[in-house]
């Protein structure tokens, strides 16, 4: 039985209402289980796209089915329901600073309305996944950037989503701890949870040799497995 | 939701005590509102008692003559009961009368007169006080009636006077209504600006928009509730004081509502006035910012963590 991708946009066009068109006609579908570089240009159009996915934007044209269902004019009270099966992680981590890190990644059971059993046993879980059990009681600002990264994506995955979103996860970080934090997320991946991260560096894309699409204003202008993103391309075309 | 409770207090306090401030300067602001509006509330059920006992039971006295046997009483009793806007008749016998003016007063008359000076009367109640000028006229005139007298016949004309004591009442109670909802809309903006960032992580995992409502409806809750028991006390005091005082240094009370029934009244009032105006104020400043980026958490790169 052939799988239906677990993200399919059809014909997306997403025309935000100062009438920029961030999408354009995108066509993209991402199977369970992969794991997927988003790559362009600055303004190109890539938190934009994942925004749709987790329903920040709606599409103004077009369909995107995500999970097997049709999103596109998915009621709001049915919202926060697709995000619960949804992870999402951002390049300036979003955490709490007054709650621990225990405190901060039980923050998303909590505001679900998970049991206090729940939540008990699946916090040091998630933190063990991240490699941060011996911080828990720490507060972010005691953490490094890359620690921090961690506990967001400790967030994230804590209810095992079928997919995780990463908008520049590593974009404040150095070039060592990118690459763990991507290495993180390729384990993460390997357990089955279909990944998308977009990123704007070609160091960690073309070491981790995986599915790129290239998206230039709004469009995808390419999509390879095991892609090379070389910069330099992207340099050349804007300055032309 | 319920087993949520502890976390929405925890929430709701950690909200609180980051813009302490503001919420004890709110808190002091819906108590004084709230005490106003009890003061007005008191006043209304006062005036309220009074126009309403004054209005039902108006009654005359018709005041007869030493020389009237009791049989031309009773007739003239007939005659009176049959006059147009009458409702009942009653006998008063001069024992009676002195008994219930014994009654009314803390003094013993008993000693301060040597035999009883008060006539025997009609206690006639009529069905509309307005017309109760005209029908003492005709009544005076009738052969065995000394005098008629109804005591509240002044208090006719004043009553305009309560009326509109009550309409500033109730206006003055309307506004400070709106002023304390006014209040705390702005209060629970305040707190949702200082919690913006957990609403919007809160959407991003995936939080029903109760959940996220709820520990600022608790918070305008506690403001109303808050404010309307400590104003409430405060209320309770002063009026007991008023009524000491008025029991001290006059005989005759009849303006006071019994205490307990005030009370039960006003805190029944002020309970149900403060929760709602809580609730609505909180829901009214929540839903506005949830409308206004419903289900978008716009969380960009620019919003750099501090
Ligand atoms: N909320 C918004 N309202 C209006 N225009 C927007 C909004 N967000 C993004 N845009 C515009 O849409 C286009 C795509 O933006 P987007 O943020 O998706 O790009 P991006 O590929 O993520 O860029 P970067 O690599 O710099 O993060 C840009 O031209 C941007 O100015
Ligand atoms: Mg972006």
């Amino acid at each position: 039985m052939p799988h239906e991708p677990v993200i399919h946009f059809q014909r997306v066009t997403l025309v935000y209402p100062n009438l920029v068109r961030a999408l354009e006609d995108v066509e993209l579908e991402i199977g369970e289980g992969e794991f997927c570089f988003l790559v362009g240009p600055t303004g190109c159009g890539k938190s934009s796209l994942m925004r749709c996915v987790y329903m920040s934007e709606r599409p103004s044209k077009g369909h995107l089915r995500v999970l097997g269902r049709d999103i596109t004019d998915l009621p709001p009270s049915r919202v926060p329901h697709l995000r619960r099966r949804l992870g999402v992680v951002f390049q300036d981590f979003q955490l709490l600073g007054y709650k621990t890190v225990a405190e901060n990644v039980a923050f998303s059971l909590q505001v679900i309305g998970a049991p206090v059993a729940d939540i008990r046993r699946k916090v040091p879980l998630a933190l063990r996944m991240v490699g941060l059990e011996n911080k828990a009681k720490m507060r972010p600002d005691e953490l490094s950037g890359g620690e921090q990264q961690r506990v967001a994506i400790a967030r994230a995955i804590i209810n095992a989503p079928p997919i995780l979103l990463c908008d520049e996860p590593t974009g404040n970080l150095d070039p060592d701890t990118s690459r763990d934090i991507v290495r993180l997320l390729t384990l993460i991946n390997q357990r089955g949870t279909t990944v998308i991260m977009a990123t704007h560096d070609a160091q960690i894309v073309n070491s981790f040799k995986r599915r790129v699409v290239y998206i230039e204003d709004g469009r995808v202008m390419w999509d390879r497995d095991q892609g090379e993103y070389k910069v330099d391309d992207e340099k050349l075309r804007l300055l032309s | 939701m319920m087993r949520s409770f502890g976390f929405f207090l925890e929430e709701t306090f950690e909200g609180i005590k980051r813009h302490s401030a503001s919420s004890l300067v709110t808190f002091l602001q819906v108590f004084i509102s709230l005490f106003f509006l009890g003061v007005c509330l008191i006043f209304i059920i006062i005036i309220n008692h009074f126009v309403s006992n004054f209005l039902n039971n108006m009654e005359m006295g018709a005041f007869l003559s030493d020389e009237l046997t009791y049989e031309q009483s009773v007739e003239l009793m007939d005659v009176v009961e049959n006059l147009s806007g009458v409702r009942a008749v009653q006998y008063v016998s001069k024992e009676e009368a002195f008994a219930i003016m014994q009654q009314r007063t803390t003094v013993d008359i008993a000693d301060l007169v040597s035999e009883n000076p008060l006539p025997a009367s009609l206690k006639i109640t009529v069905i509309n006080p307005r017309a109760a000028e005209e029908l003492a006229g005709s009544i005076a005139l009738l052969e065995g009636v000394d005098d008629v007298a109804y005591g509240e016949a002044q208090l006719q004309s004043i009553l305009p006077i309560f009326y509109g004591l009550e309409m500033i009442s109730f206006y003055l109670a309307i506004f400070l209504v709106g002023a304390t909802l006014i209040t705390i809309v702005n209060t629970i903006r305040l707190a949702i600006l200082t919690r913006a960032k957990e609403i919007k992580i809160m959407q991003l995992v995936g939080a029903t928009s109760w959940f996220i409502r709820f520990p600022f409806l608790l918070e305008g809750l506690i403001y109303g509730i808050g404010g309307a028991a400590l104003s409430l006390g405060l209320v309770a005091v002063g009026y007991s004081l008023l009524m000491d005082y008025i029991q001290n240094n006059y005989i005759f009370n009849p303006w006071m509502v019994d205490y307990d029934q005030m009370m039960a009244n006003l805190a029944i009032m002020m309970f149900v006035l403060g929760g709602l105006i809580g609730v609505i104020g909180s829901l009214l400043a929540v839903d506005k910012h949830l409308k206004s980026d419903e289900y978008r958490p716009s969380l960009k790169s620019e919003t750099v963590t501090s």
